[in-house]
């Protein structure tokens, strides 16, 4: 009843029956690989609402304090200010260190939940025609998310993190011609500057949230007029679409499984700690950490970064560090081959058709080939990430196991075109084969039916 | 099932979750879990079951099943339902009774588990609601075109033009927009300006001038027997101390090595090389020293440097040269920087 009046006492003044009615009925495909962006989704719901906590109580400044909190083992020690605010976050604020573990621990999902969708997608075909702009407008959120990942852990001003930033400051001072300029604007200054951790900290709370809040608007906006693809199955053509509709069974669903990852998040943030800033120490930038690696998400650029030979490019009396290739152009030839993957695409197989049902993966060998060899790629220069690690685990030497690494960079993802190429066009073989058989069996029918 | 049974469900829900018919109807399921073929749950289901009994009718097979349905699906949703709002309640005691008591970072567990059972155990009683107690049918609709019809596009092409063909002095409009526009930019790309003080010098800077000693962390200055041979130290200008671009590698290289490179280490005063200690790669400290083999060693991305060799880069992604700070020994025994770094310290770029 109070919802009825609700409804009456808003639609008389701004009409929203039609628009009701007709969101109440949209109609969502049930398939489980559907539920990825919307993981993605309500990771950044908890993100936003754990991140408001913790706003509160973090300090965005570099200036030198001394910390006589109660975690003892910094006790005396010159920090700043920043650093200390977390400390108290994790030791002083009641739910202070869930609430921060959680927002951790909610970026990782985030960032694992847009990858899998961006998985989902490519390996179906859902970025096809008339598509192709939520694919754009995806990897563009794929890039903030991975930004404000960073910056997220980088103004915390541990060791780690000032490590990471310092990372983070030769890759943009490496850019040819205006590196200097851009490293200065970003950060302040040659780091650790007094303006890097306030400037990120806008960046962080403020314009890429804001951004990527806007774009994911534009993202749902868009899938909700353009309505979802379907997987291929009766009554599924390129003229309807099948699924439940809103109200109520996929809104229960849906709610349903906002809460379990809210639950789930929580219940790692108790159990399985992340990022124990306080055993770190503050960033000092004379201090030496071993065996440090980013957040997965930027692992593979961490990876290409060891990988990469010590060359450097000299254009007269100019320098271009290695550093650039591995840690900038690799990136962005990356995001540019996936920005313009449907284009090229579209190009090269001259199709200018709508397409609202998915193809399997099998169904289209190359693709799923290529898409299967990129991800071994990533896989490979994850793994290098942690390189002196794995030589540390197996008791071999860092360089006979980087010399392996470079090798499996090129051999790794060759071989998975290979293979997935060939399993793909078996399948594919076998799947016509059957349905060829299945034709004969009906005509044989129809003919025995039609002679007797 | 049918609308009928629908709504009932509906009321039934609305009851369990709202009164202390809850723990009666688990109660009651779970009791029914155990006797539910000799001691039907409802009414209606020993009806259903005396129906079957006599007439074995279609009818009422189907009733049985719709009525154990309802009461399963009654039973698991108000299980989970019930396991959330204890959590629920639990996080408020642990919360309160932690606050009032003592705040302390280990409370992080019962807190999160508690916590995470409430929103885990509600989300799972939403979706088996959805499942057991929602009717699920399969919709299916036809599709519009993402295009729109031609005839409203026109229409839109048609609003346009008529509108613009009413504005006068148009060439006059884009001229001053556009440079508006462009003026804007460099308006903009001015005020970026203000973000930052200009690179250089400070990035060419090579931080050391001949005559200065080579303070330690604690302030002490390095004399000619301060280090062992094979040991290190870092070493600052002085007044910048702990400055991240002003530290320094001191190396005393060992005797052996002495011997074996006779030639490199003529440079070298009483076996001490200095280094710039920020990585020719990324600027992570170049932190570890092998001993045996006379090598620095980056931990970020395990580049190695000769020491013997002017700092070059004998392994992983560094490509650089660390840059080398010279010394000379001053008459009061004390190492002294004999002029700035080789090169600018830090990670490459493109003026360097």
């Amino acid at each position: 009843m109070i919802v009825r009046g609700l409804a009456r006492w808003l639609d008389r003044r701004v009409r929203l029956a039609k628009f009701t009615r007709h969101a109440l009925n949209h109609i969502f495909p049930d398939h489980w690989s559907f539920m990825l962006g919307e993981i993605a989704l309500y990771s950044f719901v908890i993100l936003v609402l754990t991140g408001t906590f913790l706003a509160m109580f973090f300090n965005a400044s570099s200036a030198k304090e001394i910390y006589n909190g109660p975690y003892l083992g910094l006790d005396g020690v010159t920090m700043s200010a920043a650093y200390k605010s977390v400390l108290h976050i994790s030791f002083e604020v009641p739910a202070g260190l869930l609430v921060r573990q959680m927002h951790h621990w909610a970026a990782l999902i985030f960032l694992g939940a847009i990858v899998a969708h961006l998985a989902r997608i490519f390996f179906t075909g859902a970025y096809r025609r008339p598509r192709e702009i939520n694919w754009v407008i995806g990897l563009t959120l794929f890039l903030l998310a991975i930004t404000n990942g960073y910056l997220g852990y980088s103004i915390v001003g541990d060791l780690l993190s000032g490590t990471g930033l310092r990372i983070g400051y030769a890759i943009l001072l490496s850019v040819p011609v205006i590196g200097k300029w851009l490293a200065y604007i970003a950060l302040g200054g040659n780091i650790p500057a007094d303006p890097t951790i306030p400037r990120l900290y806008g960046l962080h709370i403020f314009v890429v949230p804001a951004l990527i809040a806007g774009l994911l608007a534009l993202h749902l906006a868009i899938i909700w007029r353009q309505l979802h693809t379907n997987y291929p199955g009766p009554r599924r053509t390129n003229r309807t679409i099948v699924g439940s509709r809103l109200w109520p069974s996929y809104t229960a669903r849906s709610i349903g499984l906002f809460l379990i990852l809210f639950g789930v998040i929580a219940g790692l943030a108790a159990l399985v700690q992340i990022d124990p800033i306080w055993a770190y120490g503050p960033y000092d930038p004379t201090a030496v950490l071993p065996g440090a690696q980013p957040d997965w998400y930027l692992g593979w650029i961490e990876g290409a970064m060891r990988l990469f030979p010590g060359v450097n490019l000299h254009l007269g009396p100019y320098l271009v560090p290695g550093l650039f290739f591995s840690g900038l152009l690799f990136p962005v030839l990356v995001f540019g081959g996936l920005y313009l993957y449907p284009f090229i695409e579209q190009f090269i197989t001259v199709d200018e058709q709508d397409h609202n049902v998915l193809r399997m993966p099998w169904e289209r060998p190359f693709a799923t080939a290529l898409g299967c060899s990129a991800l071994m790629m990533m896989l490979v220069l994850l793994v290098a990430a942690g390189d002196d690690v794995v030589a540390l685990a197996l008791g071999a030497s860092l360089q006979s196991i980087r010399i392996l690494l470079r090798i499996l960079f090129f051999a790794a993802p060759a071989a998975t075109f290979l293979v997935i190429h060939w399993l793909c066009a078996r399948r594919k073989r076998r799947e016509h084969e059957r349905a060829r058989a299945d034709e004969e069996r009906s005509r044989a029918q129809v003919r025995t039916a039609s002679s007797g | 099932m049918s609308d009928d049974q629908e709504s009932r469900g509906g009321a039934l829900l609305a009851r369990v979750l709202f009164g202390w018919e809850a723990l009666r109807l688990a109660a009651g399921q779970i009791a029914a879990l155990f006797a539910s073929r000799q001691r039907p749950g409802t009414a209606e289901e020993a009806a259903a079951v005396r129906d079957a009994e006599t007439g074995s009718s279609r009818e009422a097979d189907r009733l049985i099943r719709n009525v154990r349905h309802l009461n399963w699906g009654t039973f698991l949703v108000t299980f989970f339902f019930a396991v959330s709002l204890a959590a629920g309640v639990s996080f408020m005691g642990i919360y309160w009774v932690a606050d009032k008591v003592h705040w302390d970072a280990g409370n992080t567990l019962p807190l999160g588990i508690s916590l995470g059972v409430f929103f885990g155990a509600f989300g799972a009683g939403l979706i088996l609601h959805a499942q057991w107690l929602m009717r699920r049918s399969e919709a299916i609709e036809l599709r519009e075109s993402p295009a729109s019809p031609p005839e409203t596009r026109e229409e839109a092409d048609h609003a346009y033009a008529a509108g613009t063909a009413d504005v006068q002095r148009r060439a006059l409009l884009t001229g001053m927009g556009t440079g508006a526009a462009a003026l804007l930019v460099a308006m903009v790309w001015s005020v970026l300006r203000s973000l930052a003080s200009p690179p250089e010098p400070a990035l060419s800077d090579t931080v050391w001038t001949r005559g200065q000693k080579l303070l330690r962390a604690d302030g002490k200055p390095i004399s000619v027997d301060t280090l062992q041979p094979g040991s290190t130290a870092v070493v600052f200008p002085p007044g910048q101390i702990g400055f991240e671009k002003a530290q320094t590698v001191l190396v005393r290289v060992p005797q052996r090595a002495l011997e074996l490179w006779p030639d490199r280490v003529d440079r070298a005063a009483h076996g001490y090389v200095a280094y710039s200690r920020v990585c020719t790669h990324a600027g992570c400290p170049v932190g570890m020293f092998e001993e045996t083999t006379c090598l620095l060693m980056c931990p970020c991305h395990q580049s190695t440097f000769n020491v013997l060799d002017d700092g070059q880069p004998t392994g992983g992604p560094a490509s650089r040269p660390l840059p080398q700070l010279r010394l000379y020994v001053a008459d009061d025994g004390t190492l002294r920087a004999a002029g700035g770094f080789s090169q600018p310290p830090g990670p490459g770029y493109w003026g360097m």
